[in-house]
């Protein structure tokens, strides 16, 4: 028997151009006796009309609704007829209009026959709507692992604990905080690094941090990951196996050493922003270690930057050049800063507001061309540059005491590892690669989430940002009871593919082609089965159907869109 | 719009319709919103297209497409989002990879490979879909009296147009020389090798060739005295036996086979596919013999370290049928012979689905002999594509001699060609798009296709092939 149709004229527009009177008739003629009633509501995407058409559908298992296409006013008519009361049953959506009616409107004989064979098509895929036959969804352990101990993955635990997911956090070095122990004060308001450690520091309960241990391996199970942590204890190397349901990777970056750049290492006087960081910081804390800061510096910006190494600007230099220069003129106000540089980039108002200040200041700053860096002055210590001005071509020497590189962040070394173990993207400089444009935190595999430097050098305070909404999406993820219903009305409730084992032959191509990494195939079969176990992750699975059109038997099944249903839509369409 | 000299009655629509059965699949991410755009403009086309909407052009299997035709229709289009820009991540990619081996296959038996349209990124726009959608309806109603839908529907309604080739012609079961050819002992370091697993107990069985009072059948050995009596030949599908063997011997089972080069890959093949999960199977390996390679078009006998293209050894009679201009009504007549016999299923190493698409009626309809070709032969080719190893055991099995390697050795030399993919060696496939640490599968990604806004509904028609969109 076939489901009953609902036919909304949309106001008479849609009846005017395809008289459902006439497509009865051609329905009757197709399917005889069996040919469902169409029964013509006036709107659907108004509550009058939903409410009105409920008494004409009966007691049907199924529904067919004709009008508009789904993406005009079909979602909203769905959610009306919902609304008002409409059982949860299997809905197909046939989209008359901007599919037939509007653009064969010079040929009405052709439109419909075309919109009789559109509602076979329809009512084909509908009759073979597939029942559910799995067992329920497998539960998704309810943890996210947080890789990383820095500013990101600490505003990540602290989001998806704060919403009552279990949180362990994973940081390789002996203490979080990531690079912020590093640095004493951070931009753009210099305030003190220590102070936002402690604020983050303060985390929730039900985050468990495991310092020092590295993870050795990483793996999708069924019920999410399975990682293996291992850690150096007195007694040994001792390992630790846990599962979680999600995981962000918040691994940061680590900065580049000008090694094999002016001199340094061998040249007195030339070091790197990190290192004048650390003078910085001592000079705070002690006075007498003013005497150890430069009154007359060099900033030379791009080192080890845009060259054919490090292809790319990691935007984060420039700030913190400034911001060492701020710091340097608040504890040696004499001082004489002079910034070298291909460009000074500060994106946002609050970067450029830094720039203005350290103009204000006093720094100065020289545009160099690429072409021609600055020639180191002075035997074993540094006594200045000679550079060529990019603007005059005129060749000058500066003198100086301290000649400060600033280097761009680089992935971290263990990020190409636990990228592959994850099957996550890195881009051409390294950088793990979230959904850009779309979901730019989010990975092609369904719970891995990305935040902070792993995916591109960043702020503390962008990190955070990122940090926290990483946490909060794989919070979401791992509550995520609804699927997204926009697709109910075209194919039917989203619902995951499943892999039926009688007919499984256990070839693994539905694990190599689904997207979404939702196939997952046991690594041994469990004793007295013939095979081993495949199966879907229903919380990864977006019905996307790759496994069932790789699927050589079959097993792999979408029950609300199966290749039944299409080989028998085709097989209306081309009747 | 409707051109009164066009209006021909055709049965692919019913009597009312004018115009080529043409059927669209669109993902209804991009082609689907591209194709309601376009009615929301009011844009007139064409009304002989049908669209079916799926959740993604990757979910369009081969077969269906097959099916399609083998009902009646004559062009299809898959169109799916721009490459790289898939809402399932890789899934247009994957698509891609796998209709267009479907591409392959038509072209290699002679159906014009025009009637598949596979777009990605030219339907996100109405407009874009409408100039689409009309030079597709164009294209397909000026082919349409071409020859080649005979074998796509298999009709069969010309019987035997092409007379040039004999039945029987392309049967490969060598007469094998005892004394020249196959029934030589097994390699002395091979037996020693097999011996001292079976001593050490790292096998418990050999399965290789044994000479015997009716023939050269396989055995299972299990003491090292025993393998002096193994043979190297005749050639025979070892990697089969050795799986329905494994499948009865529980679990922890131990167990070698000494065999040909091909059912070696055929092997790899079968881990990769999970098949002994729980037993341990090792493998030795002889090489066949140049005239034992040049009989089966084997490019990859096992004489030579580096691996070769599948096309290295293409034999004249292959090249023949995949080259000739005339090679629908070729493989026309080969395909009248089949007579269903699942001997080709069942003789192929690659094969061990628990249930096969050849016994589902929804692909090969039962009742039919002799079965239609496309869903038939192709339908097997394509599942097995990249799984394939050319060891030829389909063909060899072929009563009616019908040359499958030739289908086979076409889909193989296009994946070689167009990603260096070798089937037994360990690679990813490249018809599924999963990530690596690299990127996706399957060669550099495509750059993002151009974008130009193509307002022009009547400009020159859109090529087929994505690549050369971009």
């Amino acid at each position: 028997m076939h489901s009953p149709i609902l036919f909304c004229s949309c106001c008479g527009v849609l009846a005017d151009m395809l008289n459902p009177v006439r497509l009865q008739e051609k329905l009757v003629e197709a399917l005889g006796q069996n040919a469902p009633a169409i029964h013509v509501v006036p709107r659907l995407c108004h509550d009058d009309g939903a409410k009105e058409c409920l008494g004409k559908i009966g007691d049907a298992g199924s529904l067919l609704v004709a009008g508009c296409s789904f993406s005009a006013r079909g979602r909203e008519a769905v959610r009306r007829l919902r609304n008002a009361g409409l059982p949860d049953m299997p809905l197909e959506w046939v989209d008359l209009r901007e599919g037939c009616a509007f653009i064969h409107r010079d040929d009405p004989a052709a439109a419909l026959h075309k919109a009789e064979s559109l509602l076979r098509m329809g009512l084909a895929g509908l009759a073979r709507r597939q029942p559910r036959t799995a067992s329920p969804p497998m539960p998704q352990e309810r943890r996210v692992l947080v890789l990383g101990g820095g500013p990101a993955g600490l505003a990540a635990a602290k989001a998806a604990a704060g919403s009552g997911i279990p949180v362990t956090l994973v940081e390789k070095r002996p203490k979080i905080g990531g690079m912020l122990p590093m640095l004493r004060r951070l931009f753009p308001d210099l305030s003190l690094s220590s102070d936002l450690l402690d604020e983050l520091g303060k985390l929730p309960a039900n985050v468990a941090v495991n310092a020092g241990a590295a993870v050795v391996g990483l793996h999708p199970a069924l019920e999410g990951f399975e990682i293996t942590l291992g850690r150096t204890t007195p007694a040994g190397r001792e390992t630790e196996t846990i599962r979680v349901g999600a995981v962000i990777l918040a691994v940061g970056a680590v900065p580049v050493l000008p090694k094999g750049y002016y001199g340094y290492g061998e040249v007195k006087g030339v070091s790197s922003q990190m290192e004048l960081e650390t003078l910085l910081a001592k000079a705070e804390k002690n006075p007498e270690a003013v005497a150890e800061l430069p009154g007359k510096a060099l900033f030379l910006q791009c080192v080890a930057a845009r060259d054919d190494a490090n292809p790319y600007c990691s935007a984060i230099c420039c700030p913190s050049a400034l911001k060492n220069g701020l710091r340097l003129l608040e504890l040696v106000p004499e001082a004489e800063i002079t910034v070298l540089h291909r460009n000074i980039v500060t994106p946002g108002v609050v970067l450029e507001n830094l720039y203005r200040r350290a103009t204000a200041k006093g720094m100065r700053f020289r545009s160099l061309d690429p072409g021609s860096p600055p020639e180191i002055l002075g035997g074993e210590t540094f006594t200045g540059v000679r550079i060529k001005d990019a603007m005059t071509g005129a060749s000058e020497e500066l003198s100086a005491d301290m000649f400060v590189c600033s280097t761009p962040l680089k992935p971290a070394p263990d990020v190409a590892a636990l990228a592959g173990m994850l099957g996550v993207r890195r881009d051409d400089m390294g950088f793990l690669c979230g959904e850009e444009p779309v979901h730019p935190l989010e990975t092609p595999i369904s719970g891995v989430f990305l935040c902070g430097s792993a995916r591109w050098p960043c702020t503390a305070a962008q990190a955070m940002e990122e940090g926290a909404a990483a946490g909060l999406l794989a919070a979401s993820f791992l509550s995520r009871k609804n699927r997204d219903p926009s697709f109910v009305a075209v194919s039917g409730d989203i619902v995951p593919a499943e892999i039926r084992p009688e007919y499984c032959s256990c070839c693994g191509r539905c694990r190599d082609a689904c997207p979404h990494g939702a196939c997952v195939v046991a690594d041994v079969r469990p004793p007295d089965a013939e095979r081993p176990a495949v199966s879907v992750l229903p919380e990864r699975c977006r019905s996307c159907g790759n496994c069932a059109a790789v699927c050589p038997t079959g097993a792999a099944l979408l029950p609300a869109a199966s290749v039944a249903g299409m080989a028998a839509r085709v097989k209306e369409a081309l009747r | 719009m409707k051109d009164a000299k066009d209006a021909v009655v055709h049965p692919g629509h019913g009597e009312s319709a004018a115009g080529p059965a043409i059927l669209f699949f669109a993902c209804r991410w991009c082609a689907m919103l591209g194709a309601e755009r376009a009615g929301r403009d009011r844009i007139a086309l064409d009304p002989c297209f049908r669209i079916i909407p799926v959740e993604c052009a990757g979910a369009v299997p081969q077969d269906i497409v097959l099916r399609a035709f083998a009902e009646g229709a004559e062009g299809i289009a898959v169109l799916g989002c721009h490459l790289g820009g898939c809402h399932h991540n890789q899934g247009n990619r994957a698509a891609h990879a796998r209709l267009s081996l479907l591409h392959a296959a038509l072209e290699s038996v002679g159906i014009r490979p025009e009637r598949l349209l596979l777009s990605f990124g030219t339907a996100h726009e109405g407009h874009q879909f409408a100039a689409l959608c009309r030079d597709f309806v164009r294209q397909i109603r000026e082919m349409k009296d071409s020859g080649d839908l005979d074998l796509l529907r298999g009709t069969f309604s010309s019987v035997a147009r092409y007379s040039g080739q004999s039945s029987g012609q392309f049967c490969w079961m060598t007469d094998f020389n005892p004394a020249e050819n196959g029934r030589k002992p097994l390699p002395p370091e091979l037996v020693e090798e097999a011996g001292r697993l079976l001593a050490t107990g790292q096998a418990q069985y050999v399965l290789a060739l044994k000479e015997s009072e009716c023939g050269v059948v396989p055995e299972v050995f299990s003491s090292p005295e025993d393998l002096a009596q193994a043979v190297q030949g005749p050639k025979y599908p070892l990697a089969k036996t050795f799986w329905r063997f494994m499948r009865a011997m529980p679990q922890g089972t131990k167990a070698a086979l000494a065999c040909r080069h091909c059912d070696w890959r055929a092997l790899e093949e079968q881990k990769n596919m999970n098949q002994y999960e729980g037993q341990e199977v090792l493998c030795l390996t002889f090489p066949c013999d140049a005239r034992q390679a040049h009989d089966c078009s084997c490019a990859n006998p096992g004489l030579h370290a580096e691996k070769k293209s599948p096309a290295d050894a293409l034999s004249p009679d292959l090249l023949r049928t995949l080259s000739d201009p005339n090679r629908a009504d070729v493989w026309l007549s080969h395909m009248q012979r089949c007579i269903k016999c699942f001997g080709c299923r069942n003789a192929c190493p690659i094969c061990v689905c628990p249930t096969c698409r050849l016994e589902d009626e929804i692909f090969v309809p039962p009742g039919i002999l002799p079965p239609p070709p496309l869903p038939w032969h192709l339908c097997r080719a394509l599942h097995v594509a990249d799984r394939c190893v050319g060891c030829g055991a389909c063909q060899d099995a072929c009563p009616a001699g019908i040359p499958l390697l030739a289908i086979h050795n076409a889909l193989a030399r296009r994946l070689h060609a167009e990603d260096g993919y070798l089937s037994g060696y360990k690679q990813l496939s490249p018809l599924n798009a999963p990530m690596t640490a690299e990127g996706p599968c399957g060669g550099p990604p495509p750059s993002w296709p151009n974008f130009t806004g193509r307002n022009d509904v009547s400009a020159p028609p859109t090529s087929s092939k994505p690549e050369e969109q971009r």
